[in-house]
């Protein structure tokens, strides 16, 4: 019987609240500008729709969301039900019409053309081999729309490095669209 | 075992399906960012 590989969505990362300490800790207190930063890479406009592939605890879609105002769209995606627990937690404080939906870069529930600017930031190192990485590539052109920017942001030196004490789990997609 | 040669990243993306890639670093060197525009 085929099988699918839980690894083959990504590393679902649970705890939430100390990956986002964490990343705070790691950009030196810097973050806010860094996000800044990524935005302005992905060339991201007033009015402008923008999803974050694999969000996370949503900060950059917040910053998005106050980039792209009232007129425009901010969205997140993660595959963990805690981070999109936490982005949503954030976003009732800092941003309401932020969005964020559980799925794995790999199916993403938006139809085709929906963004102008797509980021994924830290996440595609987690993407076992070639083939799952093209996937993902090949579903954020798919919700892009024609000459719209797709950002990746990784590590130089890559990232996954021993994932033995991860708990794998099912790979189900809850999502609905609602950005 | 490391899996996110990001120097690889842009040959993945053109097989993704996109046309103009470009590239360049962050954070003095320890981070790089791949745009790609979808065409």
């Amino acid at each position: 019987m085929d099988q699918h590989d839980p690894e083959a969505d990504g590393i679902p990362i649970h705890w939430a609240r100390s990956y986002d300490l964490g990343t705070q800790l790691l950009l030196f207190g810097r973050s806010r500008k860094f996000r800044q930063k990524l935005l302005d890479l992905a060339l991201l406009k007033s009015g402008e729709g923008f999803l974050d592939v694999g969000c996370g605890p949503g900060r950059l879609v917040l910053a998005a969301c106050h980039r792209v105002g009232p007129l425009g769209i901010a969205c997140g995606a993660d595959i963990s039900p805690q981070m999109i627990k936490l982005a949503r937690r954030k976003a009732v404080k800092s941003c309401p019409a932020a969005e964020f939906v559980q799925a794995p870069g790999q199916s993403l529930p938006f139809d085709t053309g929906y963004f102008d600017a797509v980021a994924t930031v830290f996440v595609v190192h987690h993407l076992r081999g070639d083939h799952e990485k093209v996937r993902a590539f090949e579903e954020m052109r798919r919700v892009t729309r024609k000459k719209g920017r797709v950002l990746i942001v990784d590590f130089k030196a890559g990232g996954a490095r021993d994932r033995s004490h991860v708990t794998w789990p099912t790979a189900t997609s809850t999502a609905t669209p609602t950005c | 075992m490391a899996d996110g040669d990001i120097n690889r990243y842009p040959y993945l993306l053109k097989e993704a399906g996109f046309g103009e890639v470009d590239t360049g670093e962050l954070m003095m060197g320890m981070v790089r960012f791949v745009r790609a525009y979808a065409d």
